[in-house]
């Protein structure tokens, strides 16, 4: 049971009193998903302070061991990353066939930590292999894809509050961003598009002017409005398929009132309704879409599976498919299908992998360069 | 130029205006786009603090507005073009189609009784009744001209039907009309257009979309006895009485995820309001507020919400919320709350829930402000020019009255309007009464002899419900009839409405009437309207009698309708006894001397001179200190705009001095008064012993007020230097530069010190929140590195920008919050370096909390400045119990006394700060001036008479005369043999204000009061007694 709750807890900080708010630990309870932020009149960004909180704790030789989940090994992995004579060297079979991959380019797609989850959680080289696909579709030159590849330090940074290691992070994936001279980085993970499009830009002054950072529903969206593709091939099935969408927090909420990723997301689904499906929005959807129930791996426990549970209940009443654009919620959600059978029957499909095969090409680049 | 100006809105903001300008001597267009004027406020069913009807103290001057001959009342228009130049606009308005020809609407309504059913949401009840095509928005409606919805009319839209033309009388339904355009020329113009209340944009978690969740403009249709539920609370979803009712405050306002940063202003007084009128209306619900920081900062608002609480059992919560939900099946709402006074979270069931959201500029603002060419702020608020005159928008000659510049209340409103007419008048001075026409008397006032026939009318009103519900009406009408000497006798359903005003002329030319009684509401607010009624009808307005038959009858005696009935029938035989030996009684004409007078030369004063000045009439300030600028000369900067107040005052001083018209009198004072409004003889005391007698037409008073020093409170001592009030900081701000801040790091200011108290200073003193931040930033500002703490109890930031200059001000300090249960503790702990211990109860931590500080300010309430009893006596004025000046009426009369003549503006009134101050000054001086500009006014005929026969010079009248019309006059009696030196008492008829004092008090009753005399009250109480 919290002891303090936010508004206390702000208050306290502001007193002086933040010794009582970090004794207490409270705040390694928060999932930093910033429900609180969507109705917060002061538009206070709790989520940051449990952030730079967490930073203390820690220095307060607080253990983060209880909290995390799979004895941490993936923020282990983070962590080694980081380390300046480590050189990660990714599997890169995933690479489908007919994909044009350099070191050297324009544009650069990040495929994140995806890979090194595999082993656990199954199925999430589909997304890596569709979102390559769409690129290499629209894209006529070869996309850059870095097997050396380090963690953009999202878990590290929000789960624990290592600003050090995220630091360290940063560095080498710019300096290996600046090798490839790339201009634009696509990412299909909320996460890593957060954190280089706000973490990044606050912490490196020219990251900004440098790199032009696009989620892949922006891409797509981006690709879509100008004409450069469309959405074809109608869905298998013959009857129409109810399908549904998890806002991951990371692209509702973490982002400024200008970026609309959430509303893009919907254009298109409207699109789609051409193709045979039926978008429904879940009880909980946009800025006020549910967390996924665990962040940065930390607190899966049984609060995490009830909140869970609740949201795939939604899913369900709302169709027979969730799309997410979270390699992470993803998991978190696919993980409960294992414990419950009731909700075992919904496809959970990331949002590259939903569109890779209605996507078509209209007009080549090239060509238009060429007129 | 030209002598007219367009007002666009018919609000309360726009009617006052439109009166004030009508008499400064311009012609005025009334623009509204409602089929009716009366805005917001008509929609409202009591108005705080004194808990009036809202619509009984706007209809009177709505029918005003109506039988105004210089303004033009353009309902059902709107604006489209304007072009040309200051000075000279054109205007193009479109008139849209009614489908009814308003020149021959009796506004009787067969043609919506006829009208087919199909029913579209009524938007004056805000969409909880229903209305048919043809209709009229609410029964009062000025002008009363019905209009058909081209939405729904089926002769419109699929063209069958048409009955309501079939059944007009008046053969006023025309399907033909067509939009018009009209093309107007005006000197200035002035917005007026008010605000709304969307509360369907407010976010899902305050619940709205619920159906037993309400808007606060709902709850007033719903309480209003006119509107959808006949003034019976009831919860819109099943129509039961709800139990439990709360009033959530703050849903929405200050809340930048709603987008409304700033505060709605008037909320938490309409919320106290709107909980004492359901304790009255219903014994079952019981009420609970769920409040923040509470803003009633107004005159006498803090007591208002203080007595919600203590003598109506009002229940009120300090919150915060989380989210409303509903129960599906009972429709009840839970809301889910934080206490922050105990730190639990808690839910609540309510069977109603009142949202207090927020009220935001009008729709269609953008577009007016495009066509006008004039900016709009951050907030969609239309922007004032500077801080200095929030009137003007930023075009010249478009001027801004009301809640389209910001939010204000109603008494703001008013004031804030005659403020506008004043500088309207100011700007179009010399082209003044060009477009006026002077009332047509068209029928000439009959002549009625002593011994004529008595021949009267009766007409008696059912109010509604107000009164038909409690009083058998028809009844009442029928015994009325068998009375010697009635000729007619009729009843209808709303006597003050503008067609009712026909039929009573219509009764007494028809039926040769010299004596007419309307049995009906209070004479306070409706018997002008009457009389002014029986003068059009050639019928002298004495011979006019009053019955309330609501106020001393309905509203009292509503559990027995018999014995209300039979009362009734008593006081309508009692009138009717005195009419018979009603006589007509003659006005005086009185010449107004064309000069003002200014008592204080502060600010306000300042800005009230500037304005008669600017308008041509010789003014004279009386100041009792040796320099202007009264507690301007104290202030250091002034908020939010951060700017030098000496800056600004040392400006304002040398448009005085260079003024032709305005003469200053300094370190002076008032000697005597001696007169009546127009007239009056004022003796100034200067400095060096002179006396100057001064001829006066009107006074502003314009005293000011001064800080209170807190002896005792808090350490507030002699010896104790760092223990200091706001002005004394002030001071050092404005004179010590920083070194006085070398040794002091950590600076406490206490708020609320001896004000909103259980007994004496009561109220809020308004200013001091504010006052106290803006020192605040400016602390830091000069040293950063010290440590601000602010303990409070409400932060009061009321005003459009200040909730944003407050989340300023928030990064400065540390902000704690204490109530008046447990008082800071404040010991000193060392004398040399001066330090001192603050203990309070910590509400996060649920524990004391003991802390050192090196200074302490201590932010004490404004009191009324010294010396105002013997002011006040002078003027035969009125002081409040706090001692400041008790205007005419709190809501509708803010600037104006209730003895003619004199007028009141500035921290005289209640405290305010600088900008309010000036709106009002402008204010007064537009009230003034129109006394002024008339040149000549008549004077009331119920005066006091003494028949020199009975009189024996006693001079026990004098004596008791409050208005010192009485003078005993010596006379020579010439008889055969000898010359008696007599004393004879002599009433000056022109001073006299009827109050009958005098005839009580007279041994000989050689004094009678006209209209009121011995016979006309003893045939009263014969009637009463001796007749049935």
């Amino acid at each position: 049971m919290q002891k303090y709750t936010p508004s206390k807890i702000i208050q306290l900080i502001l007193e002086g009193f933040e010794d009582k708010v970090l004794d207490s630990g409270d705040l390694w309870d928060c999932l930093t998903c910033n429900q609180c932020l969507k109705d917060c009149p002061e538009d206070i960004n709790f989520a940051d302070i449990v952030r730079t909180a967490r930073y203390l704790m820690r220095h307060r030789n607080q253990s983060v061991d209880e909290y995390v989940a799979h004895k941490g090994i993936y923020t282990t992995l983070s962590e080694i990353m980081s380390r300046p004579y480590i050189n990660p060297e990714r599997n890169m079979e995933w690479v489908p066939k007919g994909c044009k991959i350099s070191d050297k380019g324009n544009i650069l797609y990040y495929v994140g930590c995806l890979p090194f989850f595999n082993y656990e959680f199954e199925g999430l080289d589909t997304i890596a292999k569709s979102t390559l696909q769409i690129m290499c579709k629209v894209e006529n030159e070869p996309i850059v894809v870095l097997s050396e590849e380090t963690c953009c330090g999202h878990d590290i940074y929000w789960g624990q509050g290592k600003l050090k290691t995220f630091i360290k992070l940063a560095k080498k994936n710019i300096d290996k961003f600046e090798k490839t001279g790339i201009s634009k980085i696509v990412t299909a993970c909320a996460e890593c598009y957060r954190t280089f499009k706000i973490d990044y830009a606050q912490l490196f002054e020219e990251f900004e002017s440098k790199f032009e950072v696009k989620h892949l529903i922006e891409y797509i969206y981006d690709n879509w409005k100008e004409g450069t593709i469309e959405f074809v091939k109608p869905n298998k099935y013959e009857e129409i398929t109810p399908f549904t969408y998890h806002d991951p927090c990371r692209l509702s909420r973490f982002l400024s009132k200008e970026n609309d990723i959430t509303g893009m997301t919907r254009e298109i689904f409207k699109e789609f309704e051409k193709l045979g499906y039926k978008f429904n929005e879940m009880k909980h959807n946009k800025k006020n879409s549910l967390c996924c129930g665990v962040n940065s791996w930390m607190n899966c426990n049984e609060k995490s599976k009830a909140l869970r549970y609740t949201r795939m209940l939604e899913a369900k009443e709302a169709g027979k498919i969730m799309i997410t654009s979270c390699p992470k919620c993803n998991i978190h959600l696919s993980c409960l299908q294992n414990d419950f059978e009731d909700i075992a029957s919904i496809e959970i499909l990331d949002f590259s992998e939903f569109l890779v095969n209605h996507i078509k090409v209209r007009k080549s680049r090239k060509k238009e360069e060429s007129k | 130029m030209q002598g007219s100006v367009l007002v666009i809105g018919g609000g309360i903001a726009g009617i006052q205006t439109s009166l004030d300008l009508t008499e400064l001597g311009f012609k005025v267009y009334l623009v509204e786009r409602n089929p009716s004027i009366g805005g917001r406020m008509a929609q409202l069913d009591k108005t705080f603090p004194t808990n009036d009807c809202s619509l009984c103290i706007l209809a009177p001057k709505m029918v005003e507005v109506f039988r105004n001959p210089n303004i033009e009342l353009m309902t059902y228009h709107e604006l489209k073009a304007v072009s040309g130049t200051p000075g000279d606009f054109i205007a193009t308005i479109i008139k849209k189609p009614r489908y009814i020809d308003e020149t021959r609407c009796k506004g009787c309504g067969d043609c919506a009784a006829k009208c087919p059913k199909i029913q579209v949401p009524n938007l004056f009840d805000m969409n909880l009744g229903k209305r048919k095509s043809a209709y009229i928005p609410f029964p009062q409606a000025v002008p009363p001209i019905y209009l058909i919805d081209p939405e729904i009319c089926l002769k419109l839209t699929k063209g069958v039907c048409g009955v309501c033309a079939k059944v007009c009388q008046a053969e006023a339904i025309n399907f033909e009309q067509v939009e018009q355009e009209i093309k107007i020329n005006v000197g200035a113009i002035v917005i007026a257009t008010g605000f709304d209340m969307p509360a369907e944009k407010l976010s899902s978690r305050w619940g709205y979309r619920f159906e037993n969740v309400v808007s606060a403009l709902e709850y007033e249709r719903i309480l209003c006895a006119s509107g959808p539920f006949g003034g019976h609370v009831l919860r819109p979803g099943d129509h039961e009485e709800p139990e439990k009712i709360a009033f959530i405050q703050c849903a929405g306002s200050r809340d930048l995820h709603e987008g409304i940063r700033y505060c709605s202003s008037v909320c938490c007084m309409y919320t106290a309001k709107e909980a004492i009128i359901t304790s009255e209306h219903s014994e079952k619900s019981k009420c609970f507020v769920f409040r923040h920081d509470i803003r009633a900062f107004g005159k006498n608002f803090y007591e208002f919400t203080q007595r919600a609480q203590k003598e109506y059992g009002v229940k009120y919560i300090q919150t915060k919320i989380s989210k409303i939900e509903e129960n599906p099946e009972t429709k009840n709402l839970t809301i889910h709350y934080e206490n922050l006074k105990t730190g639990e979270f808690d839910n609540f069931e309510a069977n109603l829930v009142v949202l207090a959201t927020p009220l935001v500029h009008s729709s269609g603002s953008q577009e007016l402000s495009e066509i006008l060419g004039i900016e709009v702020d951050e907030y969609n608020f239309f922007r004032e020019l500077d801080y200095y005159n929030k009137s003007k928008s930023t075009k010249e000659g478009i001027y801004l009255c009301g809640f389209c510049q910001g939010p204000m209340d109603i008494p703001e409103t008013v004031a804030d309007s005659s403020g506008v007419a004043g500088q309207v008048a100011a700007y179009l001075n010399s082209v003044k009464f060009e477009q006026i026409k002077e009332k047509d008397i068209e029928i000439p006032e009959l002549g009625i002899k002593d011994d004529d026939e008595p021949r009267i009318g009766v007409l008696i009103c059912h109010c509604g419900i107000n009164i038909g519900k409690y009083v058998h009406v028809p009844l009442l009408a029928e015994y009325v009839r068998t009375l010697p000497n009635v000729i007619q006798c009729e009843d209808n359903l709303y006597s003050c409405s503008s067609d009712s005003q026909a039929r009573i002329k219509e009764l007494i030319i028809n039926n040769k009437l010299n004596r007419f009684i309307v049995a009906s509401c209070t004479p306070r607010t409706h018997e002008a309207l009457f009389q002014e009624t029986c003068v059009e009808a050639g019928l002298n307005k004495y011979l006019f009698e009053m019955v309330n038959i609501r106020d001393q009858c309905s509203w009292v005696h509503m559990d027995d309708a018999e014995a209300a009935t039979q009362k009734a029938k008593d006081l309508i035989r009692m009138a009717v006894a005195k009419a018979r030996l009603l006589k007509p009684l003659k006005e005086e004409l009185l010449k107004i001397t064309p000069t003002a007078l200014i008592i204080g030369g502060g600010i306000a004063g300042m800005t009230a001179a500037l304005n008669t000045a600017n308008q041509g009439f010789k003014t004279f300030i009386v100041e009792k200190e040796t320099v202007l600028g009264g507690n301007l000369n104290y202030l250091n900067e002034l908020y939010p705009i951060e700017q030098d107040a000496s800056d600004f005052l040392n400006r304002t001083i040398d448009t005085i001095e260079k003024n032709e018209n305005i003469q200053t009198f300094l370190n002076a004072k008032i000697k005597k008064v001696k007169g009546y409004v127009g007239n009056y003889v004022v003796s100034v005391e200067e400095s060096n012993g002179n006396v100057q007698e001064l001829s006066i037409g009107t006074i502003i008073v314009a005293t000011g007020g001064k800080e209170y020093k807190p002896k005792d409170l808090f350490q507030y001592k002699k010896e104790n230097k760092n223990v200091i009030t706001q002005l004394e900081l002030e001071q050092l701000l404005k004179e010590k530069g920083k070194s006085w801040l070398d040794d002091i790091n950590r600076i406490t200011t206490i708020l609320c010190v001896n004000a909103r108290q259980n007994e004496g200073i009561t109220y809020c003193s308004n200013i001091c929140c504010g006052n106290s931040i803006k020192n605040i930033g400016l602390l830091k500002k000069l040293k950063p590195e010290l440590e601000l703490i602010v303990l409070y109890r409400d932060l009061q930031m009321a005003k459009k920008r200040y909730e944003d200059y407050y989340r300023e001000r928030r990064k400065d300090a540390m902000f704690l919050r204490y109530d008046l249960d447990n008082l800071p503790i404040v010991k000193r702990k060392s004398k040399s370096p001066e330090k001192y211990g603050i203990k309070y109860y910590d509400t996060n931590l649920q524990d004391f909390l003991e802390f050192e500080t090196d200074l302490i300010v201590l932010s004490t309430p404004m009191v009324p400045s010294d010396n105002l009893m013997d002011l006040a006596k002078m003027l035969k004025v009125p002081l409040d119990k706090n001692g400041f000046f008790l205007e005419a009426h709190v809501k509708l009369r803010p600037l104006d006394f209730a003895t003619e003549g004199i007028f009141l503006c500035g921290c005289a009134q209640w405290p305010k700060n600088v900008q309010d101050t000036i709106s009002q000054a402008n204010g007064a001086a537009g009230r003034a001036s129109r006394f002024l500009s008339a040149k000549e006014i008549t004077t009331s005929g119920i005066v006091a008479e003494v028949n020199p026969i009975n009189c024996i010079g006693c001079g026990k009248c004098v004596s008791v005369c409050a208005y010192n019309a009485i003078d005993i006059l010596d006379s020579i009696k010439e008889y055969e043999d000898v010359s008696l030196l007599v004393k004879k008492s002599f009433i000056n008829s022109a001073l006299c204000k009827g109050c009958g004092t005098c005839a009580a008090t007279c041994p000989n009753g050689a004094i009678s009061i006209k209209q009121y005399d011995f016979d006309q009250i003893t045939a009263m109480i014969e009637s009463f007694l001796l007749e049935t």
